[in-house]
């Protein structure tokens, strides 16, 4: 069995991979334990190249050892998934590019000019709250209705476009 | 019109989200299934190759009867249980007289069958019957080092696409850094003829050597079978290309507020925001504490303020 130590393996680091093509069998060992054998010592040549290569790179210290970055691979294997294709912006991002419009934060606490105070904006004694009059009415006024009915269409239609937005992106 | 079901809650989306593709992919989840007839050796081949993966891997045990993958008819049930389990990689197994102990390792790309090498497993030796120091065993989820040794594998054509297969299924997870104190297994793969190949597992001990690298040490510790490659199907040329698509490399992103200097070396800034005031944490806020109770404690923290102001001023 003839072994060439000069011609080199080909080493990806990257999957700890070591192969070595110019191997070869000219005539099988007799018995399955020197099979073996011989098996393991072109395996531990090759494990040994790789670690050669490995533990060389440059390593930080971490908790439990040194931590080494492994460069890209040279193997490549095939992806299991197609590219993610890039979204196309919705009819608002595309309006809101083209006027200039930008996402504005907003605070988690407003000024009430009545109470001069400053009271959150949603929740508990909220800023704006048209709950928040001394005596309420048993049944609802007319505008009370009104502002309801507004509400519920409001959110349908809302619920409508987010349809058709998650549609066109699919 | 088909109606479109969003996920409503957070969980789900953020379920849909880890199986969406991504740019840089970080190693696949293998399905290991059985066909009509298995015989005791393939039941133990799958088992140990599922404790071999046992975290990235999916075992059924039932048998099916209508997976066929080499014909053209019987793959819609494994493409069906890719996409349900989110596996891209299968290991099916079947025993019959005219394949014995047979082995179907394939590859999936988008849920649709890629590749498929079929090999029959022989002189198979388990987990059990190796002996070895039970300190040196190999941890559940380490990554593992590869060694293929032949040129078998650079001539011959099947063995070449084993090659490729055994690879991705072997390597376990794609990761950039990588801690050296947890490496502590291999997998050898030896072309012994031209269609037949030594697949053995061993665990690493790494010896003291004059330098930082360490002498390696292989011991046999786990399953060792000869594989004998029997049909394999190579993917069509289109799909092929498709497949080996790489995101373009990202030129390297340069890091903000850093900046070199010929004198100083490597200068930093930091910017300090505007104090938002409406975001400021209000203070005495008991936030959980009841009502009542939280109402009692603001009351009690304004009046001993007003009691230390009056005692200041006194």
């Amino acid at each position: 069995m003839e072994m060439e130590r000069q011609k080199p393996f080909q080493v990806d680091v990257e999957n700890l991979l070591a192969f070595n093509p110019f191997h070869n069998f000219f005539s099988l060992p007799t018995s399955r334990d020197e099979l073996v054998k011989e098996c393991l010592d072109e395996g531990t040549k090759l494990v040994q190249a790789v670690a050669d290569t490995l533990f060389n790179l440059p390593s930080t210290e971490d908790v439990d050892g040194p931590l080494v970055k492994l460069p890209p691979p040279t193997n490549k294997t095939s992806r299991e998934k197609h590219l993610p294709k890039p979204k196309p912006p919705t009819k608002w991002e595309e309006f809101a590019k083209k006027k200039g419009i930008k996402k504005r934060k907003k605070d988690k606490v407003v000024w009430d000019e009545q109470t001069s105070t400053w009271k959150r904006r949603f929740g508990y004694d909220r800023v704006n709250d048209d709950k928040d009059v001394p005596i309420i009415e048993a049944n609802m006024t007319d505008e009370q209705e009104w502002i309801l009915l507004l509400k519920d269409k409001m959110i349908r239609r809302n619920e409508s476009r987010s349809k058709r937005r998650i549609a066109s992106r699919t | 019109m088909m109606k479109i079901k969003t996920p409503r809650s957070g969980r789900v989306r953020r379920a849909l989200e880890k199986r969406a593709p991504k740019l840089v992919e970080t190693g696949k989840k293998t399905l290991i299934l059985q066909g009509t007839k298995t015989s005791g050796t393939l039941n133990e081949v799958l088992s140990e190759i599922y404790h071999l993966k046992k975290g990235g891997a999916v075992r059924f045990t039932r048998k099916n009867d209508n997976i066929r993958p080499f014909e053209s008819g019987g793959e819609t049930s494994l493409e069906f249980f890719s996409l349900k389990t989110d596996c891209s990689i299968f290991v099916y197994g079947s025993h019959s007289k005219k394949r014995p102990n047979n082995l179907v390792l394939g590859r999936m790309y988008d849920h649709h069958v890629y590749d498929l090498v079929e090999v029959g497993v022989e002189n198979f030796k388990s987990i059990e019957s190796f002996t070895y120091d039970k300190k040196m065993a190999p941890r559940v989820g380490s990554k593992p080092f590869v060694a293929f040794v032949g040129e078998g594998f650079e001539n011959v054509d099947e063995l070449k696409h084993l090659k490729e297969v055994l690879l991705d299924l072997l390597r376990g997870e794609v990761v950039e850094n990588i801690n050296l104190a947890g490496l502590d297994r291999a997998y050898v793969c030896t072309a012994i003829s031209s269609n037949k190949v030594y697949l053995t597992h061993c665990a690493l001990r790494l010896k003291k050597s004059g330098s930082v690298v360490p002498r390696m040490e292989l011991v046999e510790v786990g399953p060792s079978m000869d594989l004998v490659v029997r049909r394999h199907r190579l993917p069509n040329e289109g799909l092929r290309k498709e497949a080996m698509k790489t995101a373009k490399d990202q030129p390297k992103k340069k890091i903000k507020n850093v900046s070199s200097d010929a004198i100083e070396g490597t200068i930093g800034k930091i910017y300090i925001p505007d104090q938002k005031v409406g975001d400021v944490a209000l203070p005495n806020k008991a936030k959980g504490v009841k009502r009542e109770r939280r109402e009692a404690k603001k009351k009690e923290a304004n009046e001993r303020a007003s009691k230390k102001q009056k005692e200041e001023s006194e």
